[in-house]
């Protein structure tokens, strides 16, 4: 009994941290606009992953990071390479994100409807292979 | 680092996929089929697998009567 509700209480502390991600990384980017840091606002929010980019620590539907630019016009597929290079060049925080159940980063532009994702093992995968 | 492309599905579209596939109408099996097997986001292909779902089952109903 006392165990299931030490694992209910985990459970909710878990999504907390979640969402405590997502809210410091659009303040970041909020922040990072309004300096005139960043040329286009960010926001993130969590949805549904990949299924190829699977992994053990993999939340059910919700293991997608989504970052959209808001830029009132449709970005480059370069212009969406390099927001996601900004993201996954910070080791850190995809460390993070892989440890709290995301795996899919998605990137879009509120402007149109393609996006460019990538699978955040991968970034790990090329980290364990940098350091052999 | 590979990047792969892929779309998401306009809200629009997506609420006129499912007022078609309740109305009974092939078209929102169409536009379902189109999110379920297109290169979506998986929150697109969801709701197109749901879609055609809809659709096949309400036409379905509606041929058996």
């Amino acid at each position: 009994m006392w165990n299931k509700i030490i694992d209910i209480v985990e459970w909710f502390g878990e999504i907390n941290e979640r969402r405590g991600v997502v809210k410091d990384f659009n303040n970041a980017a909020k922040k990072a606009f309004i300096s005139g840091d960043a040329p286009t606002l960010l926001n993130a929010k969590t949805t549904l992953g990949e299924p190829e980019y699977h992994h053990h620590l993999s939340k059910f539907l919700s293991s997608g990071f989504k970052i959209k630019a808001i830029s009132g016009r449709e970005l480059s597929k370069d212009e969406m390479k390099e927001i996601g290079a900004i993201v996954l060049d910070n080791k850190d925080f995809v460390r993070k994100l892989i440890t709290m159940g995301w795996d899919t980063l998605y990137v879009f532009s509120d402007g149109g409807d393609n996006g460019l994702k990538w699978s955040l093992m991968e970034v790990v995968k090329t980290l364990y292979i940098g350091k052999r | 680092m590979e990047e792969k492309e892929v779309k998401t599905g306009k809200t629009s579209w997506i609420l006129i996929g499912f007022a078609l596939a309740f109305l009974g109408g092939f078209i929102g099996m169409i536009i379902g089929g189109n999110y379920a097997f297109g290169n979506f986001d998986r929150k697109t292909k969801l709701y197109g697998y749901v879609m055609l779902v809809i659709s096949i089952v309400v036409v379905k109903v509606i041929t058996s009567n």
